[in-house]
């Protein structure tokens, strides 16, 4: 009875695993590096996170839960409410769609369609911001976000393939 | 516990990503239209969680106090000779402050005037900064605790960097001037031409609304008006770099990237009490 009880917190305490991760994550990404002119294109670490679980744990990580990781991004990191919501739920539904495919391939092409996936929230946040403030935003920051969110990427998986191997004993 | 059937489960499911998305775009407008209740989670959250921005933050700072130690000790011989040089420049500048303060006080007891009391000062250390390229705001680890109010200035040593926006008990958010949302009533200081500081969300706002008339040069020095009461009078905010067609830029005086302690100006206008 007792065992089965343990058993049974260990399994809800594992499958919480990505959204805790993905939640340290966004914790990591706000804090100032001190580094000149980073705040205004610092990485967004909590994407690799999104894009490393939906693909490689998609049951774990579920539509409402990415709807509730973007919420907490947008009112920690300050930005209009809603938006990280926003791009957190169609990243999750389409990854969902290619989990498949991309979870079968190799690295360069995993970290292609990371490549792809961070082009397109970039796009979509500079694209729902600017409507949101009635002025173009300036596309070079986004473009230099980017560019240090993908190149960032490695880091991050290195990081979380440790842990699936860790919590999953796969990765 | 409800069972539901599969056919509505399935419909629910589907119909789930229409639901979020929809909640999503709800939230964008009411945060647009500035609801209390988001502003008010908003807030508890950074609260929340400031503790733990505060640890995060401390390798970083660490590490940046030690390059910024070695940065000065390469530059401790030149640092040294030129504020011998500096202080003697200063020297000569104490006495005539000296004299052109005993004159102010002469001539403002002959006119009757009365002027408000500078406002007390709270430190605070930046714990959130990294917002990306959608907003331009920090996080800093006092709030309500420390008498901090929205609307208070927010000033670095070099210059102005911002207003309080939001406040908790422990944290408040504070919008830089360089953010798209930001107005600050300044004025050209040689000049005395009034002007709106507008952000942009890059690094260098510009000056709107200023009289076609004005005289404009580059270097010249840009401080608050004072105007609608949020900022006090003569806050350095920075300098023109660009003058010409009509697109007016400033290089903040404050170093915005590199903020790691920043002074919140916290007391309202303080009337004195020769003015009851």
């Amino acid at each position: 009875m007792l065992s089965n009880f343990f058993s049974f917190v260990e399994d809800t305490a594992r499958d919480q695993v990505p959204m805790i991760t993905i939640i340290v994550l966004v914790l990591i990404s706000v804090p100032p590096l001190y580094l000149p002119h980073y705040g205004g294109i610092a990485i967004n670490f909590s994407l690799i996170g999104l894009f490393y679980w939906s693909v490689y744990k998609p049951q774990l990580i579920h539509l409402f839960t990415a709807f509730l990781l973007g919420l907490f991004y947008d009112f920690l990191a300050g930005g209009p409410v809603g938006m990280f919501a926003l791009i957190f739920v169609v990243s999750r539904a389409l990854l969902g769609v290619y989990c498949g495919r991309l979870g079968a391939a190799n690295f360069l092409s995993l970290w292609f369609g990371f490549f792809l996936f961070v082009v397109g929230t970039s796009f979509t946040g500079w694209l729902s911001s600017s409507l949101w403030y009635g002025a173009f935003l300036d596309p070079v920051s986004v473009l230099f976000h980017t560019i240090l969110t993908v190149a960032s990427f490695p880091f991050g998986t290195v990081l979380l393939v440790w842990i699936s191997r860790k919590v999953y004993q796969v990765g | 516990m409800i069972r539901l059937s599969s056919p509505l489960r399935a419909v629910i499911h589907k119909s789930l990503i229409f639901i979020l998305i929809s909640a999503a775009i709800s939230f964008m407008v009411l945060d647009k239209n500035k609801s209390a209740t988001i502003e008010r989670t908003s807030v508890v959250i950074a609260d929340v969680f400031s503790p733990i921005l505060d640890f995060v933050s401390r390798p970083a700072a660490s590490i940046n106090q030690f390059l910024q130690g070695l940065e000065n000790l390469s530059q401790l011989h030149k640092d040294n000779l030129r504020l011998r040089a500096e202080n003697e420049r200063l020297e000569d500048w104490k006495m005539i402050a000296r004299d052109l303060g005993a004159q102010n006080r002469v001539l403002k007891a002959l006119l009757g005037l009365t002027s408000d009391l500078p406002p007390s000062q709270v430190t605070a250390r930046v714990i959130g900064d990294a917002a990306g390229p959608f907003v331009r705001s920090l996080i800093i680890n006092v709030g309500t605790n420390r008498g901090l109010k929205k609307g208070n200035a927010v000033v670095s040593g070099e210059g102005l960097i911002g207003r309080v926006i939001s406040v908790g008990e422990r944290s408040a958010r504070v919008l830089l001037i360089t953010d798209i949302n930001s107005r600050v009533p300044v004025l050209v200081e040689s000049s005395r031409d009034r002007a709106i500081l507008t952000g942009t969300n890059v690094a260098q706002p510009k000056l709107l609304f200023l009289p076609a008339s004005a005289d404009l040069t580059e270097g010249d020095r840009v401080v608050t008006s004072g105007h609608g009461g949020v900022f006090p009078v003569g806050l350095p905010v920075g300098t023109i770099i660009n003058a010409g067609d009509g697109n007016v830029l400033i290089s903040t005086l404050a170093r915005l990237g590199r903020l790691e302690y920043v002074r919140v100006l916290v007391s309202d206008k303080i009337t004195p009490p020769d003015q009851n």
